[in-house]
């Protein structure tokens, strides 16, 4: 009986397993068999022995992203502007989503969602160049129609010689530009809560905000939980593009636009050390990870339906 | 059941080409173990051999086929003229060599990335670019380019590289592994100033042949008087220290972050070159410039120095003067509409710098090491190979000027803008160049001196961490202080202060106490 049982079961499953394989191929190519360069970051790697053959040295390499100064800078940039815009991004989305669910008319629905989500597909190096229009020392619209034009100071501000500027510059541009992302993740989890919540909500006389507060928001807590959850293993990591081609690179703003990432790409493209920038990259992993898990578990303990795993 | 058997076949289907997709690795990596057994099984050779002859070519064999690295400007497409190019080279080397060669054209920006990887991938490749943004000092800690004093390949297999190259080869030689051969012949380089000779003579500015920093100076005042909108001066994004070009000392590392040799004549003292006197004057100066309005742009202009040369908008930039460039730059100012003078601000001499410019090496990972010197040692005895890699075909890509055999005019179909390999001597001369091109070079090699620490490569293993910060730092102080846009002198002064401190903080001390030691012992070899 139990064999026969098993035969049928095969027939039926195979097909899906098959279907699986090259999903699986791919998550071992891509995911898992690269682990195996992670013991780069512990080497001194030299081409000619290969990765298996290079010398062990510990952790050598890890010791130039905390031996200077600019250490302290570019972690405390990393995580802040992070958290910052995982708070900014959250409200922002979320806020941007409710108001666009509101919106009846097709067309204009259309013509916003459009809008909105364009400057997230645009590659890094066009926005830092939109950036640059509006913000350059002597061509730049900002300077001359605003600086020059309506407070008619003689001076235009040098945006790119004072770093700090940036933090509100950087905020604006990474909003800007990823706000119509983060809606969309809102607005599909807005588009799935049952009306008639608020149709019972209207007929005991609920006002919209009061809608907001007591029905959008709860049922959209798992997705918040969830996005933040997977952001907040992000970090450690920095859009690169943002902070190194928006503000043209420019030395003078180190102090406030240099971030993990930046800092190894500066620092290593002279000499050219594998096993240093696997080092960074590896604990950006590692903080990333035990973010990760902390914040689930935290999660898990508040409240255990709205964890990730 | 249909839809189930489809479905079957389907998932069967996109499995076998996954599975395809990846077979080739698996070989590819069993060859890399191999040759890496083949490279160091001959570790043991015996190295001091003090007379050795030239190798044997056995010409029965298959001929191996080099792979060579021809790096040129990005956006160019040479693979029109790669068949006929290398069909014509194996024409000729072939029967003389038993080898072929195989170009791989590869543009600038790629060509650090593309050997690394074609070194770690194993893939094909012989004959390395080593020169521009590949330099030798980026190859040496990763082991990428084979040790030609291994069985004593350069000797046996390189013997007109070692007569054309013999006092300068040791500048591509590490820790006792001969890493890379000098590619150039004539490495005598000036440095100084390329000047609008046109707009100077029409607004009467007076630029002596032979200057120094106050002649700059005053040249530009004068200019900026002269109420020309001309741009005086210009460093665009201020990531090259200019005064490289303006004081002639000698560098370690790129931007002098290992620490400069001010006169190697006179003492080889490594100092901190922005600890110095010299690099504070020229802050201060930048920093009046700019209140003068000699300086207009700010660093976050990326143009090149170059780019707003030919079009008349700057006045001058500082770079190295010979006589190759004079010829070339001349070319290209006359196209535009002017005139180009120089002022001379350092003596010609032969550098480290200067000779590992532009150098070729063997791939750790080439089959054929022997092949790839054979190959590297013909086309510097054989013209004709030599000037296919240069300036392409005949006919195709360039014609003779009347009334020469050697000076050729070319039509700018093939530009090999980053190679240099040949003996020139018996080469083409590319004009606007003359036939008296070789001898313009000698008479400018005559008034040269060879500097006592040429030989001389700081090997920074042991300072990686510290040439990450160093590098950092660097890049974070200097364009302000290139672009002189502090707000006062005082400012200029504090800000020079603290980017000292902050490269002694990322540990420049250290790494130039090392790398005198490391010079100290080198000129104890001597």
């Amino acid at each position: 009986m139990g064999t026969k049982k098993q035969k049928i079961n095969w027939k039926h499953w195979m097909p899906f397993y098959l279907m699986f394989l090259p999903g699986a191929a791919y998550l071992l190519i891509n995911n898992y068999i690269p682990l195996y360069g992670l013991q780069l970051a512990f080497k001194s790697f030299s081409y000619k022995k290969g990765i298996g053959g290079s010398k062990w040295i510990g952790f050598k390499n890890f010791k130039f992203l905390f031996s200077t100064s600019d250490a302290f800078i570019m972690i405390r940039n990393t995580l802040l502007y992070n958290i910052l815009w995982i708070f900014i991004g959250m409200i922002f989305g979320i806020t941007v989503a409710i108001l666009f669910n509101e919106v009846k008319n097709a067309v204009a629905k259309k013509i916003y969602q459009t809008a909105i989500l364009l400057p997230y597909l645009m590659s890094m190096v066009v926005v830092a160049y939109l950036v640059y229009a509006y913000l350059a020392g002597d061509t730049g619209l900002v300077n001359n129609a605003i600086v020059k034009g309506i407070f008619g100071k003689s001076d235009g501000v040098q945006w790119y010689g004072d770093q700090k500027y940036w933090p509100f510059i950087l905020t604006f541009v990474q909003q800007w530009k990823q706000i119509g992302f983060g809606m969309l993740l809102y607005l599909a989890s807005l588009l799935g809560i049952d009306n008639s919540y608020y149709e019972a909500a209207m007929l005991d006389g609920a006002t919209k905000w009061q809608q907001i507060k007591l029905i959008t928001l709860p049922l959209l807590k798992p997705t918040i939980i969830m996005l933040v959850i997977l952001n907040l293993g992000q970090i450690f990591r920095s859009d690169f593009g943002l902070f190194y081609q928006v503000p043209m690179n420019q030395g003078a703003l180190f102090g406030t636009t240099q971030t993990i990432d930046t800092y190894v790409y500066r620092a290593l493209l002279e000499n050219n050390n594998v096993g240093m920038s696997a080092a960074a990259s590896f604990l950006q992993s590692i903080v990333g990870f035990i973010f990760i898990i902390t914040a689930n578990a935290i999660v898990r303990r508040l409240d255990e339906n709205s964890s990730l795993f | 059941m249909k839809n189930k058997l489809l479905s079957v076949l389907l998932a069967c289907s996109l499995t076998v080409t996954m599975i395809a997709g990846c077979g080739s690795t698996g070989t590819e990596s069993k060859d890399s173990n191999e040759t890496s057994t083949d490279s160091t099984s001959a570790e043991g050779a015996d190295e001091d051999v003090a007379e050795v002859a030239p190798a044997e070519i056995d010409m029965d064999e298959e001929p191996y086929e080099v792979a060579i690295q021809l790096v040129t400007l990005p956006g160019t497409d040479y693979s029109a003229y790669e068949a006929e190019m290398e069909e014509k080279i194996n024409e000729i080397t072939v029967p003389a060599i038993n080898a072929k060669l195989d170009i791989q054209f590869v543009w600038i920006n790629e060509i650090a990335n593309k050997t690394s990887l074609a070194v770690a991938g194993n893939e094909k490749l012989d004959l390395v670019h080593v020169a521009t943004v590949s330099p030798l000092s980026s190859m040496v800690g990763a082991d990428m380019l084979y040790d030609m004093n291994e069985d004593d390949l350069l000797k046996t297999h390189g013997q007109t590289l070692v007569s054309l190259f013999s006092d300068i080869l040791e500048a591509g030689e590490v820790d006792g592994q001969q890493l890379a051969v000098p590619a150039k012949l004539y490495n005598a380089v000036a440095k100084g100033l390329d000047f609008n000779k046109t707009a100077a003579e029409n607004e009467g500015v007076d630029i002596p042949a032979t200057g120094n920093l106050e002649d700059l100076d005053r040249a530009l005042t004068d200019l900026k008087n002269s109420g020309s909108d001309i741009i005086g001066w210009y460093a665009g994004e201020g990531t090259n220290n200019y005064l490289y070009w303006l004081e002639g000392y000698e560098s370690f590392g790129t931007n002098a972050s290992y620490g400069a040799v001010l006169d190697s004549d006179k003492d080889t003292t490594v100092v901190n070159l922005y600890d110095t006197e010299d690099f504070l004057d020229y802050a201060l100066l930048t920093y009046k410039w700019r209140q003068e309005g000699i300086i207009r742009k700010d660093s976050t202009d990326n143009t090149s120095a170059q780019d707003y040369f030919n079009a008349q908008q700057i006045f001058c930039y500082p770079g190295d003067i010979t006589p190759q460039l004079n010829a070339n730059y001349s070319a290209t100012a006359k196209n535009n509409g002017f005139e180009l003078g120089t002022m001379q601000m350092v003596e010609p001499k032969i550098t480290n710098a200067s000779v590992t410019e532009y150098m070729w090496g063997i791939a750790v990972n080439s089959e054929r090491p022997d092949k790839a010197m054979d190959m590297l040692n013909f086309i510097y005895e054989n013209a004709d190979v030599a000037n296919i890699l240069m300036y392409g075909l005949e006919g195709t890509n360039y014609e003779f000027v009347e009334g020469s055999d050697k000076v050729i005019e070319t039509n700018g179909s093939y530009i090999a803008s980053f190679v240099q390999i040949g003996n020139p001597e018996n080469m083409l001369i590319q004009s606007p160049a003359g036939e008296d091109y070789y001898e313009q070079w000698e008479a400018f090699s005559a008034k040269a001196t060879t500097s006592p620490i040429v030989g001389y490569m700081f090997s920074d293993a042991d300072y990686q961490t510290e040439s990450a910060a160093i590098t950092n730092v660097i890049n974070q102080y200097m364009p302000t202080l290139m672009n002189g846009s502090c707000e006062s002198e005082d400012a200029t002064k504090a800000y020079v202060e603290e980017f000292v401190s902050a490269l002694e903080a990322a540990g420049m001390n250290d790494v130039i106490a090392g790398n005198q030691e490391q010079l100290d012992a080198y000129l104890a070899r001597q």
